[in-house]
């Protein structure tokens, strides 16, 4: 309103003066006078508003997708004035995608005393940002016109984790994880074993839930399974340029994050060990809630810049996992070097299951290959994946 | 004078922040008095008080009647349709301006002033539906075309008051306006909800007290406050005040360059405003384009010679037409005036029996008023006027004080006091007039031989012309005629015989009123005044003689079809008012038609979401099922036929009645025309018996 209000005086001070001018009357002289006076003086409140200004901006360090996040940042005025108020526009970079961002606080920056302000928003997409600088916007009293003058400020960082998106797949329990090792007779009590039941949670599958339990205690109650000693799980994400279809919050690698931690998540609970082949820099053997915020800290790092396939990042893990391990590789784009590659890992007794996601989903229009392809899924089966088909709901803030 | 300063700005302050949160009184009040002030101004642009308070008052009326709407409908959501009326209102005003026209004191604005009319109308349906800030803040883009047109005019110059009031007003508004939006934004930003309990009801502006308070108390405790505000006003002020004089000065060789044809000001009926002005307004313009003088006829009298019959005089000229200084607390009968008046040994009883066949403010007579069967009074201006309008009969008593001709008086009577009249004022006058005056003076016996060179030097100089356009705005009439156009009519002739008279010493004035036609005598012998009889002339006063009428049209050149008997009301058929009217009914009949029209698609249109909404809700219904019976799910971008694909095989016997079903959905929601209840309530029906047919079907084994 102000702005459309400030711009429309502007304009009839101009008419006002440009007509006193043609047709010479002594009225419209003062008139016009008096209007651009006005703007004039409106105009100069906001410019000196934005004078002589020193920020230091407080960001969290780390927070969820999702997450409604408080940015402040204390306003030092280095001259002796009253101002009119002033906002402020942080320049958030341009890959973090928001939503529901409020404007600033207006303030008006005192010389006395640190004045603080601040503004709220959702990040849509993990991700590590940094960012800098910030536009102030001055008003003048009236709020005829705005001026906008960009400052310089040290550099702010925070990295976005991914939202766990509640998902569930089907262990490959008869060919795979745990019961291969048992079958060895390696490790006794490997694998995914029953040792209890809690309450159901959103996400958890309807095939786990005790009926007895639930119909005894009145209240829904799913079978807890425990991973057996030497049980370890790998998440292997497909990051390779092009691999990440859709746009702005919706993306396929954006997606395959969501349903990683949750994943790792349940696993890490069940005492499994996670690993993130290509990711972890520094793994820690610490407790299970460092390690799994060591894996939302990484996960959230992932970017699709890889330059290596999938294909060739499995066959660097062979005879990384001990026998009964599973894989899990996270693709929505078809790679062909990639049933070659679990082929080799099958051999070391590493299973590997390929969750699959339709990429066309996201961007029908995108020349790809979908990994949901059904020539790419049967290479996979041939290959003695077991590829599972994953939902796509739930995608998004 | 600081004290003064922190005082006056400690009160800006607490108006500016009284109740800042929201919409409130205080910005009722400042925008109708603001607002006011514009319609005030166009209407004493236009010669009329009356028609200026009219405006005003109906504007505070209806801004106060917006204010109460919205104390009454705190909340509501029809508030938000003040920005449709308001168009409406706008629309509606352009559309009947004319008619609404006549709704006003003495006819409102001429034809030739639709803007200011329109702009005035509109302004005053705005103020009715003014219920939000946007609405209220708007009334500003009309008022300051208004303050514009009338600048344009060059009629009122002392509008840059009423001006500057104006801008006062919008000022205040504009910083509480631009508080509340400041608030809003404070709240947005979550600076009151960041320590709130998660459930706690909204913080919001209007419902949440003293927010504004806590601001000022934490982070606007810096802001500018009245010093700055105050400072602004007075460069403003000064700027304005020292600034335009410089600025006009300094831009005076480009300046002017568009002659405006400035339009006639204010009419009754049609009478020329030298007529209609007398009794209602304390001045009159001069130089304002071709006189529209028709036939009809406007009084009859019984005389036995045609005297001028004068209305009113004027004595102050302001550069763009005459104003009668106020006399108000003066003693017409203890004047210098009066006392010259008695000294002339000539004074003759008259009776005159006069017909007003209009309507007139003052009644024109051909001398001075003594008495009356009927109640009137002689205004200290001159004027005689009565309780209402004046029509019909009146037999009046007077006095001619017109000199019997070859008049002896030679010298001008100059003892006038200051509260008789300015007679002898100067002010405005244009240096070249007086300069002409003086010279061709130069050499002349007495004072009336002085008048008569002058009368015959404007006679000369000028060539009458009824139709002689507009004197641009920022020229002196008078001297603009004298040396560049010498083409005008009566008004312009009296004034500079008036002033040029002045400018030799000759006490003189300005009079408005009819020269009678000889040839508009009757059969009985009475004299039939018509409206182009309408007349201006300058009186000058001589010692033993009193006011004697100077006529400089007598002997001036008639431009050819310029002449008083050219200027008939000669419009064409679509100017006149009958086809007026009919344009208006047409314009009404379509503004409801649209309306009409709009209202219907609109309720159409949600009557058709709301449908679509309900197709959507009974296609949900037919894929669940199918989903039930087949296991498959309806996924995300798949159209209806490629699920009716994917589902046909699955459903056995009833893929026919399945396919029949789609098929529905697919023409109800893709082809042309409008989704009707009647096409739901069948999809229904059709979905619930096909859902039971499909409960009916084996379930498929669970994936």
């Amino acid at each position: 309103m102000r702005n459309v209000a400030g711009f429309a005086l502007t304009w009839a001070s101009a008419f006002i003066a440009v007509v006193a001018i043609m047709v010479n009357s002594p009225a419209l002289f003062y008139m016009g006078t008096g209007l651009i006076a006005t703007i004039g003086a409106c105009r100069f409140q906001a410019r000196l508003a934005c004078k002589g200004l020193r920020f230091e901006r407080v960001a969290p360090d780390s927070a969820q997708v999702g997450e409604l996040l408080t940015v402040e940042i204390i306003v030092w005025s280095e001259r002796k004035i009253r101002r009119p108020l002033v906002t402020i526009t942080d320049n958030l970079p341009e890959g973090l995608i928001t939503a529901d961002i409020t404007p600033s606080l207006p303030i008006a920056p005192a010389f006395d005393f640190p004045i603080r302000t601040q503004y709220q928003f959702r990040p849509l997409r993990s991700g590590h940002y940094t960012w800098e600088g910030l536009t102030v916007v001055g008003t003048d009293a009236l709020g005829l016109v705005t001026h906008a003058m960009e400052y310089e400020t040290d550099k702010a960082e925070m990295t976005v984790l991914p939202r766990p998106i509640a998902t569930h797949i089907e262990l490959p329990s008869a060919a795979g994880w745990g019961v291969s090792e048992a079958e060895s007779g390696h490790t006794r009590g490997a694998g995914l074993e029953p040792w209890g039941v809690r309450n159901y949670v959103h996400g958890d599958s309807l095939r786990h839930v005790h009926w007895r339990s639930t119909a005894r205690k009145g209240q829904l109650l799913v079978k807890e399974f425990e991973a057996g000693t030497h049980a370890a799980a790998a998440f292997l994400l497909q990051n390779s340029v092009g691999s990440d279809i859709g746009q702005g919050a919706q993306t396929t690698l954006e997606l395959m994050k969501s349903h990683a931690v949750f994943l790792a998540e349940n696993l890490l609970l069940q005492g499994a060990r996670i690993e993130l082949p290509g990711l972890d820099r520094n793994p820690s053997h610490g407790s299970q809630h460092e390690r799994l915020n060591e894996i939302y800290e990484e996960l959230a790092w992932l970017k699709a810049d890889g330059e290596r396939t999938l294909g060739e990042m499995a066959s660097g893990l062979s005879g990384r996992f001990p026998p009964g391990s599973i894989l899990f590789v996270l693709l929505s784009v078809a790679d062909d070097s990639l049933p070659g590659a679990i082929g080799s890992l099958a051999v070391r007794g590493t299973v590997v299951s390929p969750l699959l996601y339709d990429a066309k989903l996201y961007d029908p229009t995108a020349q790809i290959r979908p990994a949901v392809d059904p020539a790419f899924v049967r290479e996979l089966r041939a290959a003695g994946a077991a590829p599972i088909l994953m939902k796509m709901e739930g995608l998004g803030g | 004078m600081a004290k003064v300063l922190d005082s006056t700005g400690a009160l800006f302050n607490r108006i500016v922040h009284r109740d800042m949160s929201n919409l409130g009184l205080l910005d009722y009040i400042l925008m109708g008095f603001g607002g006011s002030l514009a319609v005030w101004s166009a209407g004493m642009a236009i010669g009329s008080e009356r028609v200026g308070l009219f405006s005003a008052g109906l504007v505070v009326a209806g801004t106060l009647f917006s204010y109460f709407v919205r104390v009454l409908s705190r909340g509501s959501k029809f508030l938000i349709a003040d920005g449709v009326l308001y168009s409406i209102a706008g629309g509606a005003s352009a559309i009947f301006t004319s008619k609404l026209m006549l709704l006003m004191p003495q006819q409102g604005f001429p034809p030739e002033l639709f803007g200011a009319g329109w702009l005035s109308w509109m302004m005053i349906f705005g103020s009715f539906v003014s219920w939000r800030d946007s609405t209220l803040l708007f009334q500003a883009v009309p008022a300051i075309a208004l303050f514009g047109l009338v600048g344009c005019y060059d009629t009122y110059r002392a509008v840059i008051f009423p001006f500057y009031g104006f801008l006062v007003c919008l000022a205040t508004f504009f910083a509480r306006a631009h508080g509340r939006q400041m608030l809003e934004e404070s709240v947005s930003s979550g600076y009151f909800s960041r320590a709130q309990a998660p459930g706690a009801a909204p913080i919001r502006p209007e419902t949440t007290p003293g927010l504004a308070a806590k601001l000022r108390e934490g982070p606007w405790r810096w802001a500018a406050g009245p010093e700055w505000a105050l400072a602004s006003a007075l460069v403003v002020v000064v700027i304005s005040l020292l600034g335009a004089p410089v600025i006009q000065f300094s831009v005076q060789g480009v300046a002017g360059f568009v002659r405006l044809a400035v339009p006639t000001i204010r009419q009754s009926s049609s009478l020329p405003p030298m007529v209609t002005s007398a009794g209602t307004s304390a001045i009159v313009g001069i130089g304002r384009g071709a006189a529209k003088l028709t036939d009809k006829p406007v009084l009859d009298y019984q005389s036995d010679r045609l005297r001028p019959l004068r209305a009113a005089y004027y004595d102050v000229y302001n550069g763009r037409g005459w104003a009668r200084r106020l006399r108000s607390n003066a003693d017409p009968e203890q004047s210098t005036e009066a006392d010259a008046i008695r000294q002339i040994q000539f004074p003759q009883e008259f009776q005159w029996r006069i017909r007003l066949q209009q309507s007139l403010r003052a009644l024109p007579l051909p001398g001075t008023f003594i008495s009356a069967t009927t109640p009137l009074v002689s205004q200290p201006d001159g004027t005689v006027v009565g309780p209402s309008p004046l029509r019909g009969w009146f037999e009046i008593t007077g006095q001619s004080i017109e000199p019997p001709y070859p008049i002896e008086a030679t010298s001008a009577y100059k003892e006038f006091l200051p509260e008789s009249g300015d007679f002898l004022g100067m002010v405005n006058v244009d240096p070249r007039v007086s300069t002409l005056a003086r010279r061709v003076a130069t050499g002349a016996a007495n004072d009336w031989e002085k008048a008569e060179r002058i009368k015959r030097e404007i006679e000369s100089r000028i060539k009458y012309n009824i139709n002689s356009p507009a004197v641009p705005a920022g020229e002196d009439p008078v001297g603009y005629t004298l040396f560049d156009t010498h083409e005008a009519y009566c008004d312009i002739f009296a004034s500079s015989m008036v002033l040029m008279a002045r400018s030799v010493g000759i006490p003189a004035r300005y009079a408005t009123g009819f020269l009678p036609d000889a040839n508009n005598r009757l059969g009985d012998g009475s004299v039939l005044v018509l409206e182009k009889n309408a007349h201006a002339w300058a009186e000058l006063f001589f010692e033993g003689a009193g006011w004697v009428p100077f006529d400089a049209t007598e002997g001036a050149e008639e431009v050819p079809g310029g002449g008083v008997g050219d200027s008939t009301d000669d419009r064409p058929w679509y100017q006149r008012e009958w086809f007026t009217y009919l344009l208006d009914g047409l314009a009404l009949v379509l503004t409801l038609g649209a309306g009409i029209y709009t209202i219907r698609l609109l309720r159409r249109r949600g009557q058709h979401q709301n449908l679509r909404s309900d197709l959507d809700r009974v296609y949900l219904t037919f894929a669940k099922a199918l989903h039930k019976t087949t296991g498959i799910r309806r996924g995300m971008g798949v159209t209806a036929d490629e699920y009716l694909a994917a589902v046909s095989p699955a459903v056995g016997s009833l893929a026919g009645e399945v396919r029949e079903a789609s098929d529905h959905f697919v023409k109800a929601y893709y082809a042309p025309g409008t989704l009707e209840q009647s096409v739901i309530d069948d999809m229904k029906k059709r979905v619930a018996d096909l859902k039971t047919k499909l409960n009916q079907l084996p379930r498929p084994p669970a994936r």
